[in-house]
């Protein structure tokens, strides 16, 4: 008797620009991050095929200053990017400037 | 005064980071950067970040960074913070700079985390010598972060010029 071989995978995709991808089954709180055309170029989270969404990159709130964080090709910087979901609950990428220090 | 930017204490700076270059003793139980526990633990507004503090005040539950500023979720984001994979200890030619990087770092599980503002990142495997979990740096987010059941991941930069993304870097 021949057993099928069942190859298990995750779709992903951007609400935003479109991109797709397909992997392994991964936790549940994992996420894959791609570049996004249509965010200004920001690393941001692709989100499970089916699910209803957008994702929003908010500017940083406070001023810039010395510091390095993400900057979008409109030249802006940006703090976070938010995956709003219909159910109202949010998933946060927050983009950490870099801690510097001189030598 | 509450955040304004990201730095390394300069306690850290003079050790454990640049402890060789002296016959300093290493923290307690410190062994290195790669080998320890280094954490990422969540704060609000209501901490003064200063790099310039006494090496007292730079550890995780001392000085500014007390557990009562910090920003926890009840199961997935606890108290004391998520360890950071992954790290690397590199010179970035681009930037210049010498880089201390980690994966991006996200909570065990779904989280509800209400208005972090920034990051401490400290040496949970120090036990004494300089402070208990001594204090390495901090990163200002740049405003408030919330999340209501969903996902939560620091993203770390990368150093203008450069190629790989930093926790902290020492342009040299």
């Amino acid at each position: 008797m021949s057993v099928p071989l069942l190859v298990a995978y995750q779709d992903w995709h951007c609400p935003e620009c479109g991109a797709e991808e397909r992997t392994p089954p991964l936790p549940p709180n994992a996420s894959r991050m791609h570049t996004c055309p249509r965010l200004h170029m920001l690393t941001a989270p692709m989100v499970r095929a089916g699910s209803d969404c957008k994702l929003v990159a908010t500017e940083r709130g406070d001023y810039l200053g010395n510091e390095i964080q993400a900057t979008g090709d409109d030249g802006k910087p940006y703090m976070n990017v938010e995956t709003v979901h219909a159910d109202g609950h949010n998933d946060l990428a927050v983009f950490a400037p870099v801690a510097r220090g001189y030598l | 005064m509450a955040w304004t930017d990201s730095r390394i204490f300069q306690q850290a700076m003079i050790n454990p980071i640049a402890g060789r270059c002296w016959t300093t003793a290493v923290p307690t139980t410190y062994s290195s950067l790669s080998a320890d526990d280094i954490r990422a633990s969540l704060f609000n507004n209501s901490v003064t970040p200063d790099r310039t503090v006494a090496v007292g005040s730079t550890g995780y539950n001392t000085g500014t960074w007390t557990t009562g500023n910090e920003v926890t979720d009840v199961t997935n984001w606890t108290a004391t913070g998520r360890a950071l994979g992954t790290k690397t200890f590199t010179v970035d030619t681009g930037s210049s700079s010498i880089c201390f990087s980690a994966a991006n770092l996200s909570g065990a599980g779904n989280v509800t985390i209400t208005n972090a503002f920034g990051c401490l990142i400290y040496d949970n495997t120090i036990t004494g010598g300089t402070v208990v979990d001594q204090g390495l740096c901090y990163n200002y987010f740049g405003g408030a972060q919330s999340v209501v059941a969903g996902a939560f991941t620091i993203v770390w930069a990368t150093p203008g010029g450069g190629a790989i993304s930093a926790v902290f870097n020492i342009t040299v």
